[in-house]
This record gives C-alpha cells, structure tokens and sequence, in this order.
C-alpha cells in the first residue's frame, strides 16, 4: 500500500461503489466493540504543563549549582586531586545536559521550532552528557573504593593528566553511544500527535530494535551504574565501621548513604516505568490493553524521566558542597566579595589515628 | 591471573553492549505509540461517513485506517487487511492521482 501522507476521504467519493457503499455485517443499533481509537490529547497535554515548568527549574537550580562547582574548582586548578577532577567532569556533563532542557520544553509546549541540525545538536548532546554524568559517578565511587579499602593510588598528584585522560575516555565512550543522534535525528511531522513538528527519529523502530535499544539503556545506563556504586560505596561502608567511631566517621557513612540514596530514588522510578511500558507494549493479549493504561504509561514516563533528571541538580549538593575543603575554598572565595566568615567555620576538629589513616591515603574532598 | 581475565572480559563485554547501543537507536524520549490497539474487519461500509489514512510515522510503524461513524461520530479502527478495507484504500489512493 503506498500511502506516504495522512489522507481524509469522506465516503460520499464511494457513491458509486454500491457494494462497499451497502452492505453491513451490522444492523444500525448495533455496537461497535473493536477498533478502539487511542488518542495522546491528554498525555501530550500533561506534557505541555508539566516539562516546561520542572525543566525550567531543574536548569535554573542546576545550572546555579553547577556553575558555582565550575569556578570554584577553576580557581583552584593548580591543586586539584583526583575526586575533584571527577566532579569537574560531573558539573561540566551536568550543565551541558541541563542546557538542551529548555528546547525540550518548548517543544513539549509548541513544537521543534529550531529546525534539524540544532535537533541533530541537541538530542546528541542531551545523550552523551546523559550518560557522563551516570559514568562519572561510578568513576568517582571507584575511586574513593581503591583510595579507601584498597589504599591504592591510580593517580598520583603530580600527574593530573592521567586523570583527565581517563574523563576523556568516558567522554569518547559516550559521544560513541550519541553517533546515531547525529544520523538519524530530525525535525518531523507526525499526523498522530496533532500535525506537530519533533526532534525524533524519521522512522518509528521495529517492536524488536525497540526491545533491544530498552535493555541496552537498562544495562548501560543504570545497572552497571548501580552495581558500581552499591559496590564500592558498601565496601568502604564497611571499613569505616571497623575500628572506633567518631563525628568524622559518621558524617562520612551519612553522605555515602545520601549519595547511593538519591541516586536510586532519581533513576529506579524511571526504569520501572520503561520496564512496565515495554512489557505493555510487548502484550500480545489485547483484552487487557486500553487507551487508559497507555496514557497513565506516557505520564508516568514523562513525570519519572524529569524527576531523573533532578539528579543533575543535587550532584554539586552531595558530591562537592559536602566537602570541608570545597567550603573553605568557597569561602574564600566570596570573602573579597564582602561576606564576613561567621564563627570558625573552617576549623578542623583533631582526627583520630583510624581516620588519620583514611586520611593519608585518600585524596577524595568530599569526606 | 584469575582477576586479569576477569577484567578482560568484563571490558569486552562493555564493548560489546557499547556497539549494540550505537547500532540501535534512541531510546531515551520516542516511544510506539500507534492509536489503533485492535482493529475492526467486519465490513462496516454502509456506517461510515469519512475515512482517514495515517502513514507510518516516528511514532508508529503501521498503516492505520481511521473511519468516523455516521450516526455517533464515533472514531474505529479498520484492518488494513480486511479484503473490503483494501479495496477503499485502493480507490482513496486511485482518487488522489491528478
């Protein structure tokens, strides 16, 4: 069948078809029970209220939270260790992330005005920083792992080279996951969603490139992730129970436990929206579909991606404002500005001999 | 020796999953979302009043046939394998040529 454009034919053309025209397997008051037409009126509307106002603060607090990350390790580029390049990385993937959320909440409220090549641009860099920012996480987990339980150095101080190196890699592995944005990506008509123009592919997916492209994102963008982190940040978990405690000791097990907190309460809700979608979609059983459930699916999916994408607004909070010496430098940096330091905030009350220890060998600003 | 195979197949295996990831598609924000979830193929000719072709598209695969009822206004889906709906698409279709 050759049909390439959305066509509207009134029945009056078929006059002359008397057969067609005629004859019904139906009296006039019977029902039509199949055939059920799904519209996505509702689900593009909820759409349309709710990313322009969540995206627009999660890029105002973000960016706010980020930037401030950004200068202030900036200032103090000379002396940077390893966790602080890391997070330099981290702020950096965030921010540009943050950056393509007012185009998607335009398009949510009018549609891709932009035109493709700045879609080509943006759902690109939406997916490379998308996932940076996850795998900079996890590097920054396993460092603090082998500088804390294994007491290894992979960098040393005098070379920070290395380590921006290994941020490049990350970066590299995730422009190659953006590689088919920069194909495919295009500014589209569809006649199912309201004659709007999208920043989507030209063509819908097979259901089995659909299924296969899920499980890649499940697997790549939050399981490996998780393993990472549950792992690492549990084994250093576990080597500061040993020995005696004291206030350094727990404020660091209650920032490791905010940092594995808020990254599953950020990105579990989302894959479980995807994991329900997908096996929905994959129903073959079509008594138990209904328009309902797929718009109660579209919302979920909208409101559980941009609650994800809130993380990018607490990173600075739980990876860099944590950190005694990020304060201090902070505030050093705002004293010429006119604020008064209050109290003694910069004091560092006497380390035991255990945390001494933890101390020595690791180079992580954050504990 | 043990932990160095480990390794390597872990990294393989991460290159693997990155090559997979790079061939298929986005899959961050366009989801399927046809408007037909089932199809009418009894032939309903007489109770239609307009007919709508909506081609494939990003988002969905499949040719759908839309009919609006005379009598409720009602929107249903037709099969586009049904023999009677095959035979409006080819007029529809004959009809548009100039």
């Amino acid at each position: 069948m050759n049909v390439d454009s959305k066509t509207t034919f009134s029945m009056k053309d078929f006059s002359d078809y008397t057969d067609l025209y005629n004859y019904s397997d139906y009296n006039d008051n019977e029902s039509y029970g199949a055939g059920a037409v799904c519209t996505q009126d509702s689900s593009m509307y909820f759409d349309s209220i709710f990313k322009p106002i969540l995206y627009s603060l999660a890029a105002v607090v973000g960016l706010l939270g980020n930037g401030l990350v950004l200068i202030v390790l900036w200032k103090k580029r000379a002396g940077l260790n390893v966790t602080d390049i890391f997070i330099l990385h981290l702020s950096l993937a965030d921010i540009l992330l943050l950056l393509t959320l007012p185009f998607w909440a335009v398009e949510a409220v009018k549609e891709w005005i932009f035109g493709t090549p700045l879609c080509k641009l943006t759902g690109a860099m939406f997916r490379i920083n998308f996932y940076c920012g996850i795998y900079m996480l996890s590097c920054i987990s396993l460092d603090r792992y082998l500088s804390i339980v294994h007491a290894v150095q992979m960098y040393s101080r005098k070379k920070p080279m290395a380590v921006h190196c290994c941020c490049m890699i990350v970066w590299f592995f995730c422009f190659l996951l953006s590689i088919p944005d920069w194909i495919l990506l295009g500014a589209n008509k569809d006649s199912r969603r309201q004659d709007r123009t999208e920043c989507v592919n030209s063509e819908a997916l097979s259901d089995f490139w659909v299924l296969v492209n899920r499980l890649i994102y499940h697997f790549l963008g939050f399981i490996i992730p998780a393993i990472m982190m549950v792992f690492c940040y549990t084994s250093i978990l576990l080597r500061l129970l040993l020995g005696s405690k004291c206030m350094q000791k727990k404020r660091a097990i209650h920032v490791i436990v905010a940092l594995v907190l808020a990254f599953f309460i950020s990105w579990t809700p989302y894959n479980i929206a995807l994991m329900a979608d997908t096996i929905h979609t994959n129903r073959t059983d079509n008594n138990q579909t209904s328009c309902e459930t797929r718009t109660t699916l579209d919302v979920a999916i909208t409101a559980t991606s941009t609650f994800a994408y809130m993380h990018c607004c607490v990173n600075p909070i739980l990876y860099a404002f944590v950190g005694v010496k990020f304060r201090q430098h902070l505030l050093d940096m705002l004293r010429p500005l006119g604020f008064k330091l209050k109290g003694r905030a910069g004091l560092v009350s006497r380390k035991s001999s255990g945390w001494s220890e933890s101390v020595d060998t690791s180079h992580t600003s954050a504990f | 020796m043990t932990s160095k195979i480990i390794s390597v197949c872990v990294i393989v295996f991460l290159a693997f999953l990155t090559i997979i990831e790079g061939m298929s598609l986005r899959g961050l924000a366009v989801d399927p979302r046809c408007r037909c979830i089932e199809t009418e193929s009894r032939r309903i000719g007489k109770h239609i009043k307009s007919v709508e072709l909506f081609p494939p598209s990003p988002h969905c695969k499949d040719l759908e046939i839309i009919a609006t009822l005379m009598t409720t206004g009602q929107e249903i889906c037709l099969d586009p394998s049904a023999p009677w709906v095959k035979k409006i698409i080819d007029r529809i279709i004959v009809n548009r040529k100039p």
